[in-house]
This record gives structure tokens, sequence and C-alpha cells, in this order.
């Protein structure tokens, strides 16, 4: 009879699946598309056998901008690539496991809110939220807890792009840092400076 | 809300990046592992072209033909993941390809059928 050794196989494991213990996470991030497809499935019939709450949330999700569903996507991304780390790293650290596990369903939260809530109370929540995972990132490496890698690294870019959209998108309603941004849509729109 | 739109576009990203990401581990027809996926240089080809029609039904607006496309497509692959593989000694489509194959037929079907857009198939005029 062979009898698989944990130590032994663990190795030959790693070395066959790139991305060694984020392999998870990026199994994840394939099915986030079909996640998201599914809640949009549910929702669209939802609304169309008349459920209030269903009606209420399509609309809600068809009146937001292109630049709220990218943060929101962002911050899917964001959420998935946490929530799949926990369970890996349980077992060598129980603190790091339980904190991705919050911040992923928090980002999960604030992502959803972002689609569904019409105010904007949800953008000082990503920034917050975004910035700190950022910085917690840069702080574990710099304490030496974790190592730079791919997958940490591209996720703090997306999270930086997903920073970037909520504050622009934020200044429009201001108006004040976006102006040239909107300077430049209006002269499109008038046949002017993008044609 | 036009989910063979966004159908079209989340895994048109989604398959281009994965048939790319293939070629770094295979570009042969041997079987080798994209994570937990098996797939091989056929295999990626197939990812690639079907991403890429994914992008081109998006910005070309045929999105509900592209998903409905993909349903019978990924169906098919789906039950031949369940045959000796690799497929007529070609094309890995087994083990966690599967559920990832099925689940992308499935909502591939209920995009392109069960909630077409208003107006999709009806002659312009009629539409306004």
């Amino acid at each position: 009879m062979i009898q698989l050794n944990a130590h032994s196989v663990a190795p030959v494991l790693d070395s066959q699946v790139p991305g060694g213990d984020h392999a998870g996470s990026i199994v994840a991030l394939l099915y986030l598309p079909i996640v998201v497809m599914g809640l949009l499935l549910a929702l669209e019939a939802g609304a169309r056998a008349g459920v209030p709450a269903a009606m209420r949330l399509r609309s809600a999700f068809i009146d937001s901008s292109s630049s709220v569903r990218m943060a929101a996507f962002g911050m899917s991304i964001s959420a998935t690539i946490h929530l799949a780390l926990a369970p890996s790293h349980w077992t060598e650290d129980h603190v790091r496991a339980v904190l991705f596990a919050l911040d992923g369903i928090a980002l999960a939260t604030v992502a959803i809110s972002s689609l569904l809530l019409r105010t904007s109370a949800w953008r000082a929540a990503a920034v917050a939220l975004l910035s700190a995972d950022v910085f917690a990132y840069f702080a574990y490496v710099v304490a030496g807890v974790e190592q730079f890698d791919t997958v940490g690294i591209a996720t703090k870019l997306v999270e930086l792009v997903v920073i970037g959209l909520v504050l622009v998108g934020s200044t429009h309603h201001v108006g004040s840092c976006g102006s040239w941004l909107r300077e430049l849509v209006s002269h499109k729109a008038n046949g002017g400076l993008l044609r | 809300m036009n989910l063979s739109r966004i159908y079209a576009i989340a895994f048109g990203v989604v398959y281009t990046l994965v048939g790319l990401l293939g070629f770094t581990v295979s570009t042969t027809l041997a079987t080798a592992n994209l994570i937990v996926f098996p797939v091989n240089v056929l295999h990626n080809l197939v990812h690639l072209l079907v991403g890429l029609l994914g992008l081109g039904a998006y910005f070309t607006g045929q999105t509900v033909n592209y998903a409905r496309g993909m349903a019978i497509l990924f169906g098919i692959l789906t039950i031949a993941g369940f045959l000796p593989q690799p497929l007529l000694g070609l094309v890995p489509l087994g083990g966690a390809d599967i559920p990832l194959h099925a689940a992308t037929a499935l909502l591939a079907g209920a995009a392109g059928w069960l909630y077409r857009p208003a107006g999709a198939g009806r002659p312009a005029a009629i539409r306004q």
C-alpha cells in the first residue's frame, strides 16, 4: 500500500501549481465573473417576477455609472483574493487569516453598496478600507511578515486604481480636481478637443 | 439590463487572459496544469479564440449570438469532459475544467435565451 506523506507531497504540488499558496485565490478569481453573472441573473429574474426589492436594486444598478461599476468590480477582485487567502493562511497565522476574511467581507459589502445604494457614503468607506489594505501590505512587507509576490503586487495595483476611480467620481460631484476631465468630455460632446 | 452584453465583456476578458496565461505553461500538445486546470496548446487557442470573439461581440453588438454560441459550445465541451482524456488524444477537457465549462455554458444560455434585452430580435422599425 502506498502511503502519502504530506511533507513529501507538498513541495511537489507547489512545483506543479504556478502561484504556490496563492493558487486558490487565482482559481477563485476565475470564478468571480461566474458569481457576478449569477447574481445579476438572479436579480433580473426577481425583477421580472415583480419582486419589489429586486426591481429597486435592478434600477439602482442600471442607474450606476461606468466608473462606479469598474470600482465595484475592482473591489470584488480584491475581496475575492482576500477571502481565498484566508483558509491558506489559517495554519500559519490565525490572526492574519481572520483579518483576510473580515477584509474580504467588508470589501464585498462596500462593492455591492456602491452599485445598489443611491447615496455616496460608500466612497469614504471604500477609500478608507482600500488605503488601509495598501498600507497594511507594505507594513507587513517592511516588518518581514510578508514577501513581495506577483499576486500581492497585482492586488495592490488594482486597489490603487479603485481608490483613484472612487476619488475621481467624488470630485465629479464636488467639482474640483475632476473639472479638467469634464472639460475634455464636454469638448468631445461638442465635437471639439477629442474629436 | 442587457445581460448578454455583460456576459460578452466579462467572459471575453477572462477567456482572453486565460488563453494568454495558458501559453506560459504549455505551447505543445502535452497536457500541463494552469493552476488546477488541465490545458495544452489547442485548449489555449480555443480559450483565446472565444475570449477575442467575446470582445468582438461586445463591440459589434452581436452579444446575444455570442452567448448562444458559447452555451452550445461549452455545453458540448462539458459533456466531452466526461469522456476519456485527453479527448481523442488531442485536448484535455476533464478535471477542474468540467465545472468551469458547465458554469460558462449555463450562464451563457441564460444570458442568450432567458433574459434577452427588450427589442432584441425584432426589426429595427418596430423597436423605435
